[in-house]
């Protein structure tokens, strides 16, 4: 695990990135493929989770926002916390998109209202292992013609989330983010 | 859906959500001015690292050409991200 001071702001103060199974019920199915029962999403009868797939193309970015607005309006949550969701989940989709651009199935993005947290999903079926957890930080101090060049949207996610978890089981990448919401 | 709107007085209005769908587009209409330039982020509803992008290749462009980049009514949470960034310490942001 690796902890992190948190810079001012309206950001959590507590925050780990660790690499570790997530919770339980999340394991892939066993073929990686879509079930073909599956609605093309689901809700709970509480309506504090949520799960969709997107096909893994720029494209999707347009429905995903509209599917993160759904979910904040059926849990009562204001609107305007969708920055962060949508930020968050942006930035690793795209980031899925890009670097598995042969993959072919499409990502889900499962969303779960917990306590005063909100847990961001993404899963990804039939990849390699990219533990963005051991990914190295991005030096913002410096100036901008000597940053390396990537790595500022995983910059973004891990300062604005609580906490990130990666897991790669039976070639399915889960990447958990945890967001505080705003009291 | 994102617009970039040019004013009378050469300023420029940015309107909407700059995401990864959106930063190709940006890229080219901001790659069109050669003049030092404030833009209005009153109406920016959004900007991801893709959008950050797009304002730092024209605030790298511009400044090279000896052009300023300057950055108004920029909205909080946009604010947030230019900050987390580390953008604000370097692009002016009033």
């Amino acid at each position: 695990m690796i902890s992190e001071s948190r810079p001012a702001g309206r950001v959590p103060r507590r925050k780990a990135l660790v690499s570790r199974p997530t919770a339980a019920g999340l394991a892939c199915p066993p073929d990686g493929h879509r079930q073909t029962d599956d609605p093309p999403w689901l809700c709970d009868d509480r309506g504090s989770m949520s799960i969709r797939r997107f096909r893994r193309t720029l494209s999707s970015l347009q429905g995903i926002f509209e599917f993160v607005a759904e979910f904040m309006k059926a849990n009562g949550l204001d609107a305007a916390q969708a920055f962060e969701v949508d930020l968050v989940i942006e930035e690793l989709f795209t980031n899925q998109v890009k670097y598995n651009a042969e993959a072919s199935h499409e990502v889900e993005v499962r969303l779960e209202r917990e306590g005063p947290a909100i847990l961001v999903i993404l899963r990804d079926f039939d990849v390699e292992p990219f533990d963005l957890t051991q990914a190295p930080e991005v030096d913002v101090s410096r100036p901008l013609g000597e940053r390396q060049t990537g790595g500022l949207g995983l910059h973004l996610v891990r300062q604005i989330a609580e906490s990130v978890r990666y897991e790669h089981r039976d070639r399915c990448s889960t990447i958990t983010v945890t967001l505080r919401l705003e009291p | 859906m994102f617009e970039i709107r040019a004013g009378s007085d050469g300023s420029i209005r940015l309107i909407g959500r700059l995401d990864a769908s959106e930063a190709q587009n940006a890229m080219t209409a901001l790659s069109r001015i050669d003049h030092s330039v404030t833009a209005d982020c009153g109406e920016l509803d959004y900007i991801s690292s893709a959008g950050l992008g797009v304002i730092i290749e024209t605030y790298k462009r511009l400044h090279g050409l000896g052009f300023s980049l300057r950055l108004v009514n920029v909205p909080p949470r946009i604010r947030n991200v230019f900050r987390y960034a580390g953008l604000d310490q370097v692009i002016d942001i009033g």
